[in-house]
């Protein structure tokens, strides 16, 4: 028993020991890593600390206009962002993000059922109705029917003679040249081989507002957002005057008439632009 | 009468020019970007007395430390041509990288900075041994450039990502990126290079920067929705700051120190670049749709005289002669 009592008081004194052991080794263990830790807090780039936004997309994807367009204002809006530690990631959606991506581009009708509190940069719709509901966190980068109507009436009246059944209203052409209108086509077509379209534009331009509220300080909540757009956008979509929303949440914008590929005017253009930028986009909401 | 009048000050006020010591062989050089040309004006007749061809799309231009050459960026040839500023004639061609738009000289060395539009990047020349010192990567669209008077710091403005990228020299790493109003175009130092200026068309902003702690002091933006800022040019001396204003075919004049703004100046369509006399009383804008330069008196804010150049003008600077 002695020797049992022996081996077990032994045993005791060993397991004693271990454990004081494994303190001191935890303990250097924990000042080890705390050592590393700081030191690597010292070398550490400052812009390594990026903060990341996730943009859901919710349409066709592939070669898709709107889609390409967004990515490349997605790349855009990650070179600037870079220098002020701000990224975004452009993730196309299924059904089980709806809860969780709070910032959504539309490139068609809603694929999912999107909720009513996430923001909606809508790169699609041309409805005149969905504007003059007037919801809070919906916005539209594409121009509306009225819009495009407008735009075709006031070139009439500017004095074209020829047959204006022929002549397209649109967005983007990628004839366009002016206001470095050239160096965004430049880059659409060097990225992805194909033209810059209207809708391509209407995408790219989702993506650019979205990137310019992120990295001018936006809080990462639709309402700050919103804020942003309503209150402070002032954006740059390469048309030679700066953009910004009306109260139905349409993005104000310079309109191309086209005839057979060639552009043969903007519109508005002249003096006092942002009023006849309104008068083209003179919807009024209709719920609020 | 008026027109009378009109000629007293002009003989008035270019008779003074005479007697300073700018007359003799001061001149203005201006890049015509229409027709790939540089006019040469006679600063004391104010009358074009040569046109050089100089090679594709001339846009930025500017003149070497001691003024014997000039040198102009060619955005369609990729290159910088470099003119004898005594005969006249392209000396030689350098290597500029693709599409140069505008650039600045280091008063210091003679090295030229450059911005690369299409690249996204800013291009350092030895303009000696035509040589790139350093390719370095900055913003989206890069246009403006400017080289501190000490030449120890760089700022490229980079259009699409509204960013001022600013360079240590000669190292040639970026210390500071400022974020700026939409689409900035041009900047500038004071003397001392403590303090900088950018000018953003598209936000129709002015922003000031110390230069020493790298932070943004002031910002002013201008009313009227026509106007575009785009050239910028500093009058220590008057503490003032001249900017043109593009399509709003305008130049504004800011207090240097509070860009509180003194008045404005009607010149020509679509004014881009802007370069003043040495003593200040005068400044020459490129009105780009007119083909003419405005003869600025800064005294009296009134332009004295328009004179026809090459198609489409679009940089301007003075050259005080020797």
């Amino acid at each position: 028993m002695a020797f049992l009592g022996e081996r077990y008081t032994v045993r005791k004194v060993h397991a004693r020991a271990d454990a004081a052991s494994e303190t001191l080794i935890s303990t250097s263990r924990l000042i080890t890593l705390l050592i590393t830790f700081m030191v690597f807090l010292v070398f550490l780039p400052v812009r390594a600390w990026t903060v990341q936004l996730v943009i859901g997309f919710s349409g066709k994807t592939g070669s898709n206009d709107i889609f390409l367009g967004a990515q490349l204002g997605i790349d855009e809006s990650n070179r600037q962002g870079k220098y002020f530690e701000k990224e975004l990631l452009l993730k196309p959606g299924e059904p089980e993000d709806r809860g969780s991506i709070n910032f959504w581009i539309l490139g068609d009708n809603p694929s999912i059922d999107l909720p009513s509190d996430v923001l909606i940069m809508d790169a699609h719709s041309t409805s005149d109705e969905e504007r003059e509901r007037c919801h809070a966190l919906q916005f539209f980068s594409a121009p509306s029917e009225t819009m495009l109507a407008r735009a075709m009436s006031a070139f009439v009246v500017s004095g074209y003679t020829g047959d204006s059944k022929e002549v397209e209203i649109l967005a983007w052409h990628h004839t366009l040249f002016k206001y470095a209108a050239r160096d965004l086509n430049r880059r659409y077509k060097d990225r992805f081989g194909v033209e810059m379209t209207s809708q391509a534009w209407s995408g790219w331009a989702a993506a650019r507002l979205l990137g310019e509220a992120w990295i001018r300080g936006s809080k990462p909540r639709p309402d700050s957002f919103a804020k942003f757009f309503l209150d402070s956008v002032s954006f740059d979509g390469q048309k030679g005057v700066a953009l910004s929303f009306t109260e139905t949440g349409q993005l104000r914008q310079v309109l191309f008439p086209v005839l057979l590929g060639k552009v043969l005017s903007e519109i508005p253009r002249g003096k006092e632009t942002i009023k006849k930028l309104d008068n083209l986009s003179a919807l009024k909401c209709v719920n609020r | 009468m008026k027109l009378f009048i009109f000629s007293i000050f002009l003989g008035l006020a270019l008779g003074g020019c005479t007697s300073s010591s700018e007359s003799t062989e001061a001149r203005i050089w201006v890049s015509n970007e229409g027709d790939n040309t540089v006019s040469v004006i006679n600063f004391r007749t104010l009358e074009v007395v040569a046109t050089i061809n100089v090679g594709q799309r001339p846009r930025g231009i500017g003149l070497s430390p001691n003024r014997e050459e000039l040198y102009v960026a060619l955005g369609e040839d990729d290159a910088i041509s470099v003119v004898d500023t005594k005969t006249l004639e392209v000396s030689r061609v350098l290597d500029s990288g693709s599409d140069p738009e505008m650039f600045a000289v280091n008063p210091k060395n003679g090295h030229i900075y450059l911005s690369n539009e299409d690249e996204g990047t800013a291009t350092v020349l030895d303009p000696v041994s035509g040589k790139q010192i350093a390719v370095i990567p900055v913003g989206i669209e890069p246009e403006g450039v400017a080289v501190s008077p000490t030449g120890s710091l760089a700022l490229v403005t980079a259009e699409a990502t509204n960013t001022v990228h600013v360079l240590s020299i000669p190292e040639h790493e970026e210390i500071k990126t400022f974020l700026v109003g939409p689409r900035p175009r041009e900047a500038t130092f004071s003397p001392d290079g403590s303090v900088a200026y950018v000018t953003s068309e598209i936000g129709r902003e002015i922003t000031k920067f110390d230069m020493v702690d790298l932070i943004e002091i002031a910002k002013v933006r201008l009313e009227e929705v026509e106007t575009k800022p785009k050239g910028i040019v500093l009058l220590p001396k008057r503490n003032e700051l001249l900017v043109t204003t593009g399509r709003g075919n305008t130049v504004v004049i800011l207090n240097a120190e509070t860009l509180e703004r003194l008045g404005t100046i009607g010149v020509g369509k679509r004014v881009w670049g802007i370069s003043s006399t040495t003593d200040e009383n005068f400044a020459f804008t490129a009105d780009g749709l007119d083909d003419e330069v405005s003869v600025i008196d800064v005294n009296s804010r009134k332009v004295l005289k328009k004179i026809k150049v090459g198609s489409r003008p679009w940089g301007v600077v003075f050259d005080p002669g020797n």
